[in-house]
């Protein structure tokens, strides 16, 4: 196990930042913790940092406990959202200054700050200083500055939020094979479910300082564990929908349901389940969003509005009375 | 975490504020009353004079605040509404902040002269009656309030227009957009949002002019009460009529009321810092095309009058005498000389030495001081430092004067650039604490951060990471601290008794400042008379050089500096 968090609590004003929380991150895993805004999920990245100290709880980077040392002896790299690049040094001297601290000089540590440069494709700016280069370049700048010192874990903070959206797919895929070459431990913290679904190995989806669960994403997205994960995960977001139980079907929608008859529940339905032009649900059309590869199509039928993904090649209009199916796969039930 | 090593940020600046600022203040206190029994106070307080004198500083004060404030209002509201030549028009509007209250003073003089002053010529034109505006008990002290306006306004104009440029471009133009006009932009959007860079604007001013030694001492040449405030009778009573105590009582009373002021100051500082939510509402509306004429009409009339001293103070500077005492006086460049600004400053040379000596190393020591003791307010939570500097920031120079003169004194550094040297940094320190701590509250944390986690220890990563960055505010911070120094007049005047003597180790501290007060036609003991106003223009000028070329070379700097503290020098 290379990061251990045991019964970890922090509170900033009475506020629980982060509240009891254990997690175990594998040696050489890429972990994304993934969450709303002020679900704590930074928090939790900086007490391993050890930027914050925990109010309760421990933490242990490959078996040896840190809750006490400064974030210069945990043996972490850790990536800021802002990048924090020192503006006034050049990219050579940013690089090289987690060597330079210890004591290196800059002749010895430009060998190796070389070497890494050109693994992320930077080795031809190390003279110029951060402002002069691209957003895309301060981000490998800070990944190589923060992989310099071969941490033992690799902490980072939204680290694609500061890029163009075009940039940020490279981006990604940029970090998750210097990820894998490195075979580095990673804890990755964002707010957009997409990328820690596309990145991950495992993740955790938090809110308001609890792990709500943990898993692969393919778990968290098929097998959520409760309403908000199934809410928070997916794109475009689930359909929650409440139903009554008439003879082994949830009504007003064509599902076979077990369950206590005329009761009303709640489930979930994803988007990408309800197949049009099939089957005995029928419902009107009442807006298309049209995405290129797909569009978004709006279905009302009595007083429920479900969301549905489309193939490009279905032609319907708003207004068109259609039927759909709903593969049972995409049905979430909710206790 | 690091308790320790935090405190070391601050220590050097609280043990020198102590001894220097704390200490006078205390000794200050004390010897207003030795026995305890406050008889200087009731004397005080029965002397009809002193009564007058703290009516004048009443008036002299709000009167400045006041006014300034409205005029740096309307000033800065035009200056942000314009599209163009907004720096140029800038500068017109700090003009009067280059010219340091000593020189501006005694420029004064020359123009309320009764016989061949403008001022009076002025009046004439408009057929106005003559006013013998320094020499008539009832209308001294409103004489010496409009130079104390004259020298405010920049001030004020600076800080409100901070204010307003400090209105999101967006809301400015949804208000375009809604078609608001000038009028209703200001009155209902952009001064409410302004509301405390109005009051700070106010408050600075105000305080100022209450601790203002510098103009009533040049304008009252006759030391009369009618034109005398608070810290002139400071000064007056202890150094001139040796009654110490009532001099120190008059100072704990001019403290006293100060103190009330610098409380809101820092109370305005404080919601100024965590931005308040809440919002004044004006309910008037003036029609765009009044509000517009009557901006202008303002503008217009307050250039003149801030353009003129010191076009005035030039042309003097540069001319024969002859040609200051004719009447009417002449206006306009007839001819150019420098004889005697030539004269002047060679004359002014061991003054101009001693000055900037003073000024240079206490710019050096208020930045080893206040760079790291500022560090400690914006990083480690030493709030309490902040409102300490602030407070001392606000106190006027009387309420040190005594204890500073004992303990230079005691320390037998009299009349020595040691003295000035010891004391000057006890009026830049607080106000460089108070400006650098909103510089390094502006920097993001994550650098620190960052060279925390590469393995900064907290003072490499104060002086190899913070400290670079934050340039921009150090240089700010020192060119004000040099400016500050290069304009004190009362320290210098007490603690010195000759000019620089060209000798090892350096005798004689008299500053350029004291050097100009000596072409004061009004002051008691003044010989010169009136021939000198050439020589009093030059001696004005060479105080007001440096400043104005340091100002011009730095603006941007500077105004930023201005900005986020909020001082005068």
């Amino acid at each position: 196990m290379s990061v251990k968090i045991e019964d970890l609590s922090k509170q900033f004003n009475g506020v629980h930042a982060v509240n009891d929380v254990n997690l175990e991150i594998e040696k050489g895993e890429l972990f994304a913790v993934v969450g709303p805004s002020g679900s704590g999920k930074t928090t939790l990245l900086r007490l391993v940092a050890g930027l914050e100290a925990q109010d309760k709880g421990h933490i242990y980077i490959q078996g040896r406990m840190v809750d006490n040392l400064e974030p210069a002896q945990r043996n972490i790299g850790m990536v800021f959202q802002n990048y924090a690049l020192y503006p006034n040094k050049t990219v050579l001297e940013n690089i090289a200054s987690p060597l330079l601290v210890r004591g290196a000089r800059l002749q010895e540590a430009k060998k190796d700050v070389e070497e890494l440069a050109a693994k992320l494709g930077i080795q031809d700016i190390l003279d110029r200083l951060p402002g002069e280069i691209s957003g895309g370049q301060q981000q490998r700048v800070a990944l190589a500055r923060s992989l310099i010192k071969r941490p033992l874990v690799f902490l980072l903070d939204e680290p694609l939020s500061n890029l163009d959206a075009q940039v940020r797919f490279s981006a990604r895929k940029f970090i998750k094979q210097l990820q894998r070459e490195f075979q580095i431990t990673t804890l990755y913290v964002t707010h957009d479910q997409s990328e820690a679904l596309a990145i991950s190995d495992r993740m955790a989806v938090m809110d308001k300082g609890i792990i709500k669960q943990v898993g692969t994403p393919r778990e968290i997205y098929n097998k959520p564990r409760d309403e908000f994960v199934a809410a928070f995960i997916g794109s475009p977001p689930l359909n929650i929908i409440d139903v009554e139980i008439k003879n082994g079907i949830a009504y007003p929608l064509d599902i076979p349901l077990q369950g206590r008859e005329n009761s009303v529940i709640k489930i979930g339905i994803r988007p990408e389940s309800i197949i049009i032009g099939q089957g005995y649900n029928q419902a009107t059309v009442s807006e298309l969003e049209f995405s290129g590869g797909y569009s978004v199509a709006y279905l009302k039928i009595a007083d429920i509005e479900l969301r549905a993904v489309l193939s490009s090649s279905d032609e319907v209009k708003v207004g068109d009375s259609v039927h759909f199916a709903i593969n049972k796969k995409g049905v979430l039930f909710f206790e | 975490m690091h308790r320790l090593s935090a405190n070391i940020f601050y220590l050097p600046a609280i043990v020198y504020l102590a001894a220097i600022g704390l200490l006078p203040f205390a000794l200050s206190i004390y010897f207003s009353s030795p026995s305890g029994n406050f008889s200087s106070y009731l004397q005080l307080f029965r002397s009809k004079e002193a009564m007058e004198v703290i009516a004048n500083t009443g008036i002299f004060a709000f009167g400045t605040a006041g006014v300034a404030t409205v005029l740096g209002l309307v000033l800065a509201i035009f200056v942000d509404s314009l599209k163009r030549l907004k720096r140029a028009f800038s500068a017109l509007g700090y003009l009067p902040y280059m010219i340091p209250f000593t020189a501006s003073a005694l420029v004064w003089t020359t123009i309320y002269d009764p016989i061949y002053g403008p001022a009076d010529y002025f009046l004439s034109l408009l057929g106005l009656s003559r006013i013998n505006w320094l020499g008539q008990p009832s209308i001294q002290i409103y004489s010496a309030t409009i130079v104390s306006i004259w020298s405010s306004i920049p001030l004020a104009f600076l800080l409100i227009l901070a204010g307003l440029s400090s209105v999101p471009k967006q809301v400015r133009e949804a208000s375009a957009v809604d078609g608001m006009g000038m009028g209703e932009y200001y009155t209902s959007v952009a001064l409410p949002m302004s509301r405390n860079s109005i009051l700070t604007a106010f408050l600075m001013t105000l305080i100022i002019a209450f601790g203002n030694f510098d103009l009533p001492y040049i304008l009252n040449g006759g030391l009369s009460y009618s034109m005398a405030t608070l810290p002139f009778l400071v000064w007056f009573q202890i150094f001139y009529e040796n009654q110490v105590a009532q001099g120190l009582a008059a100072a704990v009373i001019l403290t006293i009321i100060v103190s009330v002021f610098a409380f809101i100051l820092i109370r305005v500082n404080e919601r100024r810092a965590t931005g308040s939510k809440r919002r004044l509402r004006i309910s008037f509306r003036i029609p765009n095309r009044i509000f517009n004429l009557a901006i202008k009409m303002v503008t217009i009339l307050s250039f003149v009058f801030m353009v003129f001293p010191v076009y005035w103070m030039i042309l003097m500077a540069f001319r024969p005498q002859s040609l200051d005492f004719v009447t009417p006086p002449i206006l306009y460049p007839a001819t150019f000389d420098v004889s005697t600004f030539i004269s002047t400053a060679v004359q002014s040379e061991p003054y101009v030495i001693t000055t900037f000596v003073a000024s240079a190393i206490t710019m050096i020591v208020t930045l080893l001081l206040a760079a790291p003791a500022a560090y400690s307010v914006a990083r480690h939570g030493r709030n309490w430092l902040l409102i300490l500097a602030i407070y001392l920031y606000t106190l006027p120079s009387a309420s040190f004067v005594f204890g500073a003169y004992f303990i230079v004194y005691k320390l037998h550094m009299l009349n020595n650039w040691a003295a000035l040297i010891l004391t000057y940094p006890l009026f830049t320190v607080p106000f460089s604490i108070w400006t650098l701590s909103n510089f390094y509250k502006s920097l993001p944390r994550s650098f620190e951060e960052a060279a925390l986690v590469d393995g900064y220890g907290p003072f490499r990563s104060f002086y190899q990471v913070v400290m670079p960055l934050i340039r921009p505010g150090l240089v700010a911070t020192a060119m004000l601290s040099f400016i500050f120094s290069w304009h004190l007049l009362l320290f210098p005047l007490v603690l010195s008794e000759t000019p620089y003597q060209f000798n090892f180790p350096p005798t004689g501290s008299f500053t350029v400042t004291v050097f100009a007060t000596l072409f004061d036609p009004t002051s008691l003991g003044s010989s010169v008379g009136y021939n000198v106003w050439a020589q009093l223009a030059s001696s004005g000028l060479i105080l007001s050089l440096p400043v104005i070329l340091l100002t011009l070379y730095s603006q941007e700097y500077l105004l930023r500096g201005l900005y986020l503290g909020g001082t005068k020098g």
